[in-house]
């Protein structure tokens, strides 16, 4: 096998696999809806955010939530600062709303104040709320995977899961944690998997 | 109404309900939101115009890059191949620790723990493992014995492969760039250390499952083979001990036939093994080697039982290596060729089943990262490509069939080509009128039953049976192996009309098929529109007598081509071509050691369930850093496993060694007033039956090393622990729920006084400490537990075992703890 290994080498800086005309990647399929965050600025979601070239930490809320939402939010006000050292602003966090009726970017930014999100913030990563149309947030929210299977509970707001979804949309890995995890989890996990280098991705050097 | 019945008796209204909501599309407009990648529960009835044209491509078996005694290779450059002058365990994660510890507990196998060097250590063990006597049939085997250590490097890359076609690839994780990955071939007895590289943009862990290895060579899931690096998996092959009246001896039962390897990276394994890694590593241990030279098992007698390179690599005379011995096109891989590749059969075929979804524009894999609930492909693979076919003779085959896939059911049977076909047009609800009257699932089930050919069923899982049974149907779950006999001779002979036989020159054809209903990566369910049961299946078994809901159209695997060339005809093999003499009933493995109500020392519950959109068990979430058991080491535990969820399906997977069933029991009420979404409700299992008697002897005396959990279903399992430490994980293998967090960490404790309910005091040997001083350990790497002792969840929680039916046994558990 170590001439396959050889053959490998060989080969080192030519690309050792053809490449096909289009690459598929998860993100391809996650929807291009317009938002606006909780300063009124208008996006498109695919445009703005999966293109951007940035990491991403997405979560679902809403700002009259008395269940999951104020801890969630809390852990990533947390996550904010304590990863901003290793990401920048290379890692954004996107929390869109599940009740885009009432959440207006006013609700929003007054929600975001809690947290200290209601100003850019130097030392810490970007985090934008995000509300549209029923329609546009409810196409979001289901190409994101943020549904249950069972449709009582899925169309219950009180009911939603508190999980964050975390990606590197260049090197297309995703993967879904619970927020009440503890933090050292959170941050281990975030940072294996939205990680652009070897050493924001497991905190050593690669050499 | 055929569906009414079905409903009867106190379920009938409840049911109606829940037909009424099966009305509904309730499912979301996925699973994948790409109109190119939609799923298409169809596909697989609509066959390709190209299918069962392509071969089976028989995975190569990989080539040692150095054999040789622990001495010879130690501090060596080169032995993992002429490129690669790091020695073992000079690799970045370094070979795991257990290669050169010997702990306290080892004291009892006759080991010295005292000795200073890790070299001393390994031979002191290898010496008293290697003594320990033992006999199979009057004759002396040895068990750890002085076979030298296989090398082998294993890249894993990211490789184009033609799944659908030849000139369609697709982009796949690989193991040395093929899907599935090389066939690492073990021998019982004979260690194997092998250097995965990973050339991927992703970490990895890799898992020998079925395996009985230490904890760092065992997948732990942030265990990794980091970006860029390298680890020296280290597998001894050997089996564990068991204490018989003072002395221990290998307990022979454990010889692992059929393991596998694939990816357990946290938060990333269903990912990575939808994306191709994953591969078989069968093993020959003594029981096994004398079937096959006996003839027992079809193969070449003796001859299937040589491996010509045990002992040293073959060079030639001016010392180079031999390169005949490898496949021109694959160097590094064994040609497929008797006198070459180790333990050379051609009548032993391993089928891996696994199903993808394919884009349609680009033909790469659509790997729904939306879908938590289990990715469900749509076009099925055997060994890696979409409906191959592979030409037999008619005579006895073995096929070891490894259910690869993530979330996929698979229920086997093998039609004759004429029936496939029929089928394919009409359905089976067409064909064959039968009895009009019965409900569809019955007469379906009995449609079906008339139809099939019948095989043998000579294993489950890593582990042969102990004796051969005759089925015509098998369930195969994820993670689940099936080792199958079939006797092609048999199919093409026609009993009532010696004129319909198969004749020279004339061929048959059959065809693998799967009955299993299956929508989506819940579990196996029937749609209503699908003119079947809206209950989910009874039973995760293939079960005797009890109708199980099964397709209207069968899915299509693979083909079988019969050519008439019956045994004895065939001058290539040594022994004179003779035939298996394996039929229904026949003796197989005699050394399982059944788990006795006295060994017992602690019983244990674990509920999986769903649980704040992910999964848990008992109630938590995967914490890689604590100890969720820590069971006696050398002891036995009796683990009470309870699926609440009405829709669910887990197969849980337990690391480190075989467990036994001692009680399966189903909760059928509560299968019939289910609503297909089923939100997890706490008033389930209380109309538990048992059905233990329903799976068949033979299957329930056997080992296991993933048990299946079927909707609201409660399994008492058996298993002992025993020569590792730990950490070790057990979890579900819809791979989707393993990263949904459905795991947990078991860690077995040595020392006579131990309370299992009490995590060790320190787990300094849970530190992957091969990163050495040079980097220092990881910080999400497993830490040393706190300084005070953690109690285990679950005291005073853990229900009384029933009753044993014959109330003699005054030994048996009634609390629960010890």
């Amino acid at each position: 096998m170590f001439r396959l290994l050889e053959w490998l080498g060989e080969t080192e800086g030519n690309d050792t696999v053809e490449q096909p005309s289009h690459r598929l990647l998860i993100s391809d399929g996650f929807a291009n809806v317009p938002v606006k965050n909780q300063y009124g600025k208008s996006f498109r979601f695919h445009d703005a955010f999966v293109s951007s070239n940035r990491a991403l930490v997405i979560n679902s809320m809403y700002t009259v939530c008395k269940g999951s939402c104020p801890q969630t939010s809390d852990v990533i006000s947390e996550l904010r600062k304590v990863l901003f050292p290793v990401f920048g602003h290379q890692l954004v966090f996107l929390s869109f709303t599940l009740e885009p009726e009432v959440d207006d970017c006013n609700a929003l930014r007054e929600y975001a104040k809690t947290f200290g999100a209601s100003v850019d913030a130097s030392d810490a990563c970007d985090w934008h709320f995000l509300t549209s149309t029923p329609a546009d947030i409810e196409r979001l929210r289901k190409s994101l995977g943020f549904y249950d299977l069972n449709p009582k509970i899925d169309s219950d707001v009180t009911q939603h899961g508190n999980s964050l979804m975390i990606g590197n949309p260049i090197k297309d890995r995703w993967s879904s944690m619970v927020a009440s995890l503890p933090m050292n989890q959170l941050t281990s996990t975030i940072r294996r998997v939205a990680g652009f280098t070897f050493e924001q991705r497991y905190g050593i050097s690669q050499y | 109404m055929r569906r009414r019945e079905l409903l009867q008796g106190l379920g009938a209204a409840i049911a109606a309900n829940c037909v009424v909501s099966n009305a509904h599309p309730q499912d979301p407009p996925g699973p994948f939101a790409l109109p190119s990648t939609r799923f298409s529960a169809n596909r697989a009835t609509q066959l390709p115009r190209d299918a069962f044209k392509r071969k089976l491509p028989i995975p190569l078996a990989a080539r040692p890059t150095a054999i040789g005694t622990f001495e010879e290779l130690s501090d060596k450059p080169r032995v993992f191949g002429p490129g690669d002058a790091t020695p073992i365990g000079q690799c970045f994660h370094g070979v795991a620790q257990e290669w050169g510890e010997t702990p306290e507990h080892w004291r009892a196998y006759g080991c010295e723990p005292g000795l200073p060097t890790a070299i001393e250590r390994w031979n002191d063990k290898k010496k008293n493992f290697g003594t320990i006597p033992h006999y199979l049939d009057g004759q002396l085997i040895e068990n750890w014995s002085g076979f030298p250590i296989k090398c082998f490097k294993v890249p894993i890359v990211e490789a184009m492969h033609g799944f659908q076609s030849d000139e369609k690839r697709t982009r796949v994780y690989a193991y040395a760039g093929m899907v599935p990955g090389p066939s690492l071939k073990m021998r019982l007895g004979q260690p194997a250390m092998i250097r995965f590289e990973n050339h991927l943009e992703a970490e990895m862990s890799i898992h020998l499952h079925g395996g009985h290895s230490p904890s760092h060579s065992d997948g732990f899931p942030s265990f990794y083979v980091l970006q860029g690096k390298a680890r020296d998996y280290f597998y001894p092959n050997m089996l564990p001990l068991l204490c018989k009246e003072g002395r221990y001896v290998p307990d022979l039962g454990e010889s692992q036939s059929t393991m596998w390897y694939h990816d357990h990276a946290m938060d990333a394994t269903a990912y990575n093994v939808s994306k191709g890694v994953a591969g078989l590593a069968p093993c020959f241990g003594e029981e096994e080697l004398k079937l096959i030279h006996d003839r027992v098992l079809p193969g070449l007698g003796p001859h299937s039982c040589l491996d010509p390179e045990q002992y040293q690599l073959a060079r030639d005379s001016k010392g180079n290596l031999d390169l005949s011995y490898e496949c021109p096109e694959n160097p590094g891989f064994y040609k497929h060729e008797l006198g070459k590749e180790p333990y050379f059969n051609p009548y032993d075929i391993p089928l891996v089943l696994q199903d993808k979804v394919f884009d349609e524009s680009t033909g790469q894999i659509a790997y729904d990262y939306t879908g938590h609930n289990g990715y469900l492909g749509d076009t099925m693979l055997v060994n890696g490509i979409s409906y191959p076919q592979l030409e037999v003779r008619n005579r006895k085959y073995r096929f070891r069939i490894l259910d690869g896939s993530n979330a996929r059911v698979f229920s086997l049977r093998i039609l004759s080509s004429e029936d496939f076909w029929r089928l394919q047009k009409n359905g089976i609800d067409e064909a064959a009128a039968d009895d009009a009257t019965l409900p569809t699932l019955t007469s379906r089930h009995q449609k079906y039953e008339n139809i099939s050919k019948p095989y043998l069923r000579i294993g489950k899982d890593t582990w042969l049976w102990s004796n051969a049974v005759r089925k015509k149907r098998i369930v195969v779950a994820m993670a689940n192996r099936a080792d199958i006999v079939v006797d092609f001779n048999e199919l093409t002979q026609s009993q009532h009309n010696p004129d319909a036989s198969l004749k020279p020159g004339e061929t048959r054809e059959f065809f693998l098929v799967n009955t299993m209903p299956q929508q989506d990566g819940r579990g196996p369910k029937v749609k209503l529109d699908d003119g079947g049961d809206p209950r989910v299946l009874p039973l995760p078994f293939d079960t005797a007598d009890r109708p199980v809901a099964e397709l209207r159209i069968p899915m299509a695997l693979m083909k079988f081509v019969v050519t008439y060339n019956p045994p004895g005809n065939d001058p290539g093999d040594p022994v004179g071509d003779a035939e298996a003499s394996i039929e229904d009933g026949t003796s197989l493995i005699k050394t399982h050691n059944h788990i006795s109500d006295e060994d017992v020392k602690v019983v244990r519950e674990f509920i999986f369930e769903r649980g704040k959109g992910a999964w848990q068990v008992n109630s938590r979430f995967y914490d890689p850093n604590i100890s969720n058991a820590c069971p006696s080491l050398d002891g036995a535990e009796e683990w009470v496993l309870k699926n609440e969820g009405g829709g669910w399906w887990h197969p849980i997977h337990i690391h480190l060694e075989s467990h036994q069933i001692v009680r399966y029991e189903k909760d059928g009420r509560a299968d019939e007033v289910i609503d297909r979404a089923d939100p997890p409700t706490p008033n389930r299992l209380v109309n538990l039956k048992d059905v233990t008697h329903e799976i068949g002897k033979t299957e329930v005396s056997g080992l296991h090393d993933t048990q299946v959990l079927g909707p609201n279903t409660v399994v008492r399992i058996r298993m002992r622990h025993r020569t590792w430490r730990g950490p070790f994980v057990f979890h579900c293998h819809n791979l989707e729920h393993e990263d949904m967090r459905m795991m947990f960490n078991f860690e077995p404790v040595p020392g006579k006084d131990h309370d299992p309910n009490i995590a060790p005091a320190a787990r300094s040997h849970g530190n992957d400490v091969t990163l050495g001083d040079r980097m220092g350990e990881l910080p999400w790497e497993y830490p040393p537990a706190p300084a005070s002792p953690v109690e285990d969840s679950g005291v005073n929680v853990i229900p009384p075992r029933p009753a044993p039916k014959k109330a003699k046994t005054t030994t048996s558990i009634s609390g629960g703890i010890k």
